[in-house]
This record gives structure tokens, C-alpha cells and sequence, in this order.
């Protein structure tokens, strides 16, 4: 749920001045360079290049440039949440409209109305306390079990909004 | 009507299709098919990227800490919720669940993430077991899972 190894591509563009021995080490730092902390709402966010497939293939020489393009392909471990996915999150903002959630650097949203109302914000302690159970209280830090409600994809991000109303969701740990 | 020629062009092909992708029903896209992506588990996750941070702080220079704000927060939140903590019990929780062949791979990286006490819960959470799997062998999955933890 949420972490993947997948198969990418990526053309990598390498200037001639690294046309010796060390070009192999040159092509996989640049790739990680490239890809590593980006993220596509494809295929969410690369976390780390797990392994470069080997044997490496032969650069394509721009013409008239003196760059060449080597089209690496390799494996990378990805993040990518998914619409109705329980996941476990960490508090970050607590506020009357709703509490902010981080899955690393993901933030799901989950509003007032997906909170159950058996749970009242307090404005003194920025938390959301049962009515029922006192001792339940989820603030900044906590971790909560949601479920991913919705995700809007564009080319370049994620935003989330979750819900923790149904059974076996809310306070974790 | 959409006139194509003024539409970017990096546009044009784009299908991204979120409102199709449905977790409870393990619709993951083409993308994350079980042929084309292998979910991992949290444990798994905390492996490789400590992993690779100490092969990076083994590097002298300024590359020693120039990890990205993806990679650290993703760092921190498998290190806070790892259940299984180390190689031997994350290689036995993988064992594991891949004798469970009528689970598919995501169902198996969600029930060791999330460790639900019971059938009742695991089904609940995740929707796509319910009638795939009996509550009497799940309950022993379940367990045997949890003897793993830390």
C-alpha cells in the first residue's frame, strides 16, 4: 500500500567532458540526481533508484550537439497513494475545519465532517478530544488510521482528503 | 469543442485517470499492475532507505547529506511505522504472506503495514479480502503476522 518498486525509463543527457572511464558512475549519479525527490502524478512520488539494469546501453550522440542521450532503464521505489487505501498518518495541524496529515512529505486533508462527531475540537489544545473517551485526543504528532477518499492528480503533485469516520479508523499507536 | 492543434502538446496524450483507480477493488491503473509494480512493505521500505543512507554517509564530501526532503521524510515515517524492525523479520513476514497465493501482492503489503487484529478488521479495511480468503485462515495469518512483531 502506498510503496512500490517499479520499472522506469529515463533518457539521460551527458555532456562529452564525462567521456571517459568514469562515465558509468557519471550516467547513475545524474540519473539519481534527476529523478530522486521529484514527483509525477503518474507515478507519484521516487523516493530512492533501487538498482540501474545492467548491461547499460550505448549513448545516442546528438548531431550537431556532442551531448549524447543514454535511455537508462531502472528499477525505482516509488510512493504512490491510491483513492480508498487505509493508510496510517502523522497529525501535523489540527483545526475547527479539519485535521492536516503527513505521509511523508504527502498531506491528506481530512475535514470536520469525516471526523466522527462523537470527537469536538478544542481550540485551547488544537486537538480533537472524544466525547466518549477523554483520553482519546488526537493533535499535532498523533497517528491516525485513515482512508484515502479522494486524490486530485496534476502533473506535478497530489492532494488528498481522507476520512477517519468509518470502523477501525482514528487513533493509531 | 476542444480545438486539438491550440492543446500543448505534452497535454494531448496525457490519461490520467484518477476517478477510475480504486483501492478496495485493487483497480490500481495500468501502471501498478501486479505484472508491472511490486507493492512493499513499510518494513522493506525501512531496509532500503537505510540502506542507502549509510551508503551515502560513507561517501566523504558534500554528498554525504544531500538527501532530498522526499527521501528524509519518507526516512522518518517508515522508521515510525515499521512493525517488524530488521532484515530476519521482515524476510519472515514476506515469506509469510507469499503462502497466501489466492492474496494479491497489495493485499499482502497492507495487512503487514497495518497488522489488523482480526478477520473482522482486516476485512473491513480492506475490502477487496472479503471473499477471497476464509476468516478462520485469516485469523491464523493474522496471528502469525503478529508473532513477527517488534
Amino acid at each position: 500500500m502506498g510503496f512500490f518498486q517499479v520499472e522506469l525509463t529515463k533518457n539521460v543527457r551527458v555532456h562529452p567532458r564525462h567521456f571517459h572511464s568514469k562515465l558509468k558512475e557519471t550516467l547513475i549519479q545524474t540519473l539519481m540526481d534527476e529523478v530522486e525527490g521529484t514527483v509525477s502524478g503518474r507515478f507519484g512520488f521516487v523516493v530512492s533508484v533501487l538498482e540501474v539494469l545492467q548491461p547499460l546501453p550505448k549513448g545516442i550522440l546528438r548531431e550537431g550537439f556532442g551531448f549524447a542521450i543514454y535511455p537508462l532503464k531502472y528499477k525505482a521505489l516509488v510512493f504512490r497513494p491510491f483513492k480508498g487505501e487505509v493508510l496510517d498518518a502523522v497529525v501535523t495541524n489540527v483545526t475547527r475545519h479539519g485535521i492536516f496529515a503527513q505521509v511523508g512529505p504527502l498531506t491528506i486533508f481530512v475535514s470536520r465532517h469525516q471526523i466522527p462527531s462523537d470527537m469536538t475540537h478544542d481550540e485551547e489544545t488544537a486537538s480533537y478530544i472524544s466525547v466518549v473517551e477523554k483520553a482519546e485526543r488526537i493533535q499535532r504528532d498523533s497517528a491516525i488510521r485513515l482512508r484515502v477518499n479522494g486524490i486530485k492528480i496534476d502533473a506535478s503533485s497530489f492532494t488528498a482528503v481522507g476520512t477517519i469516520l468509518d470502523d477501525y479508523l482514528g487513533l493509531v499507536e | 469543442m476542444l480545438n486539438r492543434s491550440r492543446v500543448p502538446s505534452g497535454l494531448r496524450s496525457v490519461q490520467l485517470v484518477p476517478e477510475l483507480e480504486d483501492a478496495t477493488t485493487l483497480q490500481l491503473g495500468e501502471d501498478f499492475s501486479s505484472e508491472k509494480a511490486q507493492p512493499l512493505t513499510i518494513s522493506e521500505v525501512s531496509i532500503l532507505l537505510s540502506r542507502k543512507r549509510d551508503m551515502m554517509r560513507e561517501l566523504e564530501g558534500p554528498r554525504a547529506e544531500e538527501f532530498s526532503s522526499v527521501f528524509k521524510k519518507f526516512l522518518e515515517y517508515v522508521e515510525r511505522f515499521d512493525r517488524y524492525k530488521g532484515l530476519e523479520a521482515a524476510t519472515n513476514v514476506r515469506s509469510l504472506l507469499q503462502r497466501y497465493e489466492s492474496l494479491d501482492p497489495f493485499e499482502m503489503a497492507c495487512l503487514a503495514n497495518l497488522c489488523p487484529a482480526d478477520a473482522e478488521e482486516a476485512k473491513t479495511i480492506i475490502p477487496s479480502l472479503k471473499h477471497k480468503i476464509d476468516d478462520s485462515s485469516l485469523n491464523q495469518l493474522l496471528q502469525d503476522l503478529a508473532s513477527f512483531t517488534h
